[in-house]
């Protein structure tokens, strides 16, 4: 999805971008979780906002409910007033003694209640809306005043009027019985007092109307008392009229007070309804506010919560891209690099640790590049050289080849010639002429025989001479070396023995061709510096020997002391005096002793002037197993070289 | 041709040495041998063309065409298959002996030649020929030793 909208983000980016490169790594990452952390921080105060408003309506909200509540119980208690304010009213009316006393205490606690909503409410009010009297306020102020003076009508009613009331024996009532009692005592006002008692406990009208009728009556009937008597008897009279009036005025003002208890406790309910309708309001209004409240509280937590994650995403897109990108370019080049292509510079240029080490990389692919080159050239100028030598030693070769080739030519003609001429094919010669032709035929193949050992000595010095091992008998090339130098040992004169230990192996491992050369060598060298007695060649080994050896003996003129060191160096022999008696090249021991050594073996020489000389050669007793092994290897030359 | 009369053989010499022809050509013809002569491939094949020897005595290292090349024609050419190929070498190329055996000639002759055994080394050559392969140590018998 990033991947997606990655060129998007490289345009929202790219002025950004020189910025963020310029910082180091570690700022980087300080920007990135310093905007994080700041982001945080603003999304941690909106939700504290959101939360703060939302506490606001909820409590806004209880307190409408508590006024709600408050309203409704004090209309509750208004109406409960009301209805033992009626009730309290008939049952005084009634002249339910115990009943009234009930129910107008319940009536005057409602009240007090009431009174106290009235000031929880009044107090609730400047708590919540300070200073400017509102129109809930008014209301109250209204309803308070109302109720107090209701509450003091009822005080004025239950302490003032009701107690000077009293009852049958006491109070304005008791006034009045007692007065008629008192008349009861002079005359029969019997009529009087049922019509008092009744008056006093039920308020019979009819009684009431009749009382002072019936006073009237009594006054009449004392007319004719004497003076004394009648004066006293309407006297008492008078007293019972006058208790008759005051406790009618007192029941017509206890009638009165009721009358007023309503008068003001209708209009205060009136505005507790109206009260209790406007908190209902309120309330509904308070509720819906807190809903919104909350609401708008949760979306902002939802909101911010998604933002706070879209940003700590861009940022580790953006900030982790800065990194890294360099990185994977710094390694795709890296890559490249290591593949050869040391032309490779990475272009990363941001000024962070990885721009820094883009530059160090640079400087290192530089010095690789340059190192690179040298070593090429170095190589390439190996190469040549290499070559060049390959070169010169192929025309080395190619010079010795063609030597031999061009030396041989004349050589064979002349060699041809003289034999023609000796096989008499250009006629008889003469004893003269043959002698002459003779010794230019030995002449012409004394010259070969040089050029063939100076050809030999080259190529084993140029080391183009490989041993070729192969496994032959011993005891084959004896017999036949035997049977080539028999001819020479009869021309010479010489006694010839050939002695095989029976000990040497039937089959060893060993160039057959060089190691016939070494004998022939060794035998004819033998012969040509032996005047009389014997050449003796005697092959040997033993059990336990490693190694087998071939003696040539002779009993010729033997090598000086001094000489013994010499007579295997090159061209020795041809230096020396003796070359005029003894004809030969002089290289056939150097000959010998390069090939003996090629094969690892050993040549030593004993003598005794005049007395003759012991050639020893020395050769490893390769087993055929070792030999095997080592061939396996590859070539067949490997005898422990 | 019959190998014990000399004078029924034919053959074919070819060198571009012209002193070491002469030795080989006037020898064989002392002892009655048909000889031809070429001094390189090309003048062979051209000699095969009027003339099929008995066998060929044929010099390795020349100009124009050597006798390796010349050895390969000659096998190819059906008129001229049959016909034996006997090298000239010079005996300091030592590998060039046996190379030439292993290549298919049918026998080697070394250089200097020896004049008076050259018959009867052509001969046992030839005896041989029926075989295959040939032993190159029985073929030298009698050749120059150092």
């Amino acid at each position: 999805m990033l991947k997606i909208a990655a060129p998007l983000f490289d345009r929202f980016r790219s002025p950004r971008r020189a910025f963020i490169h310029r910082l180091s790594i570690r700022r980087k990452l300080l920007v990135g979780f310093g905007v994080l952390i700041i982001l945080t921080f603003i999304n941690m105060m909106v939700n504290v906002g959101a939360s703060y408003l939302e506490d606001q309506a909820r409590k806004t909200l209880d307190d409408s409910q508590a006024e709600a509540s408050l309203t409704a119980d004090l209309k509750y208690e208004i109406q409960r007033a009301r209805f033992y304010e009626a009730q309290s009213s008939a049952l005084f009316l009634a002249r339910v003694e115990g009943l009234f006393e009930t129910s107008f205490d319940e009536a005057l606690a409602s009240v007090r209640n009431a009174l106290n909503l009235v000031e929880q409410l009044k107090a609730d009010t400047t708590e919540s809306q300070s200073g400017r009297p509102s129109d809930e306020a008014t209301t109250l102020e209204e309803i308070d005043q109302r109720l107090r003076t209701y509450e003091g009508i009822y005080l004025s009613l239950g302490t003032d009027l009701l107690v000077a009331r009293g009852d049958e024996n006491s109070g304005l009532a008791g006034d009045l019985i007692a007065a008629v009692r008192a008349i009861n005592e002079w005359i029969d006002a019997r009529r009087a007092l049922d019509l008092a008692s009744i008056y006093v406990a039920t308020f019979n009208q009819d009684a009431i109307m009749q009382f002072p009728t019936e006073l009237q009556q009594l006054q009449t009937s004392v007319e004719d008392r004497p003076a004394a008597e009648r004066d006293e008897i309407v006297g008492l009279i008078r007293t019972a009229r006058s208790a008759y009036l005051a406790l009618l005025a007192n029941d017509v003002q206890v009638a009165d007070q009721y009358l007023s208890l309503a008068e003001v406790s209708e209009p205060a309910s009136e505005l507790v309804g109206i009260l209790y309708d406007e908190e209902t309001q309120e309330r509904v209004v308070a509720q819906s506010d807190f809903a919104d409240a909350r609401r708008t509280r949760q979306r902002v937590q939802y909101l911010s919560l998604v933002l706070i994650t879209l940003a700590g995403v861009g940022l580790a897109y953006v900030i982790g891209g800065a990194i890294s990108q360099p990185i994977e370019r710094l390694e795709g080049i890296t890559q490249e690099i290591a593949g050869g292509n040391y032309a490779q510079r990475t272009t990363v240029g941001t000024d962070d640790e990885i721009g820094h080490l883009a530059r160090s990389f640079n400087v290192m692919a530089d010095a690789i590049q340059t190192q690179d080159a040298a070593l090429r050239e170095q190589a390439n100028s190996l190469r040549i050289a290499t070559a060049k030598a390959k070169e010169a030693a192929r025309l080395r070769s190619e010079f010795l080849s063609n030597m031999s080739h061009e030396l041989r030519t004349p050589l064979n003609a002349i060699i041809g010639y003289s034999d023609m001429l000796l096989a008499g094919m250009g006629g008889d010669l003469n004893p003269k002429q043959h002698h002459r032709v003779e010794r230019l035929r030995d002449n012409g193949k004394r010259l070969l025989d040089l050029v063939d050992d100076v050809l030999d000595l080259a190529r084993i010095e140029a080391k183009r001479v490989e041993i070729q091992y192969k496994l032959f008998s011993p005891y084959v090339l004896i017999r036949h070396v035997e049977g080539q130098i028999a001819v020479l040992s009869d021309q010479r004169g010489l006694d010839f023995q050939v002695e095989i230990d029976p000990a040497l192996p039937e089959m060893v491992w060993g160039d057959e061709k060089r190691i016939e050369q070494i004998v022939l060598n060794l035998l004819s060298n033998a012969f040509k510096f032996t005047e009389s007695g014997s050449v003796r060649l005697h092959a040997y080994s033993s059990p336990d020997d490693q190694n087998w050896h071939i003696a040539v003996a002779d009993t010729g003129i033997g090598i000086p002391p001094h000489a013994m060191d010499i007579i295997f160096e090159e061209f020795r022999q041809v230096d020396g005096s003796s070359t005029r008696v003894y004809k030969g090249t002089g290289l056939g021991l150097a000959i010998t002793r390069h090939l003996v050594h090629l094969m690892n073996g050993q040549i030593s020489v004993e003598s005794e002037l005049g007395q003759g000389s012991t050639f020893i050669v020395t050769l490893p007793l390769v087993m055929q197993e070792q030999v095997l092994m080592t061939s396996e290897d590859g070539k067949g030359s490997g005898n422990g070289s | 041709m019959d190998l014990n009369d000399v004078s029924t053989w034919m053959v074919l010499v070819i060198d571009d040495e012209p002193d070491n022809l002469d030795v080989v050509a006037d020898t064989l013809d002392f002892y009655g041998v048909e000889v031809r002569t070429a001094s390189n491939g090309e003048e062979g094949l051209s000699v095969l063309k009027t003339f099929i020897p008995d066998f060929i005595l044929l010099d390795l290292s020349m100009p124009r065409m050597n006798g390796w090349e010349m050895r390969k024609l000659v096998m190819e050419d059906p008129q001229t298959r049959h016909i034996p190929v006997i090298a000239l070498t010079a005996h300091a190329m030592a590998g060039d002996a046996e190379r030439a055996l292993e290549v298919g000639f049918h026998g080697y002759i070394t250089k200097p030649i020896e004049i008076l055994s050259l018959i009867d080394n052509l001969r046992a050559i030839l005896e041989r020929l029926p075989e295959p392969k040939v032993e190159p140590k029985e073929v030298e018998e009698g050749g120059p030793k150092a």
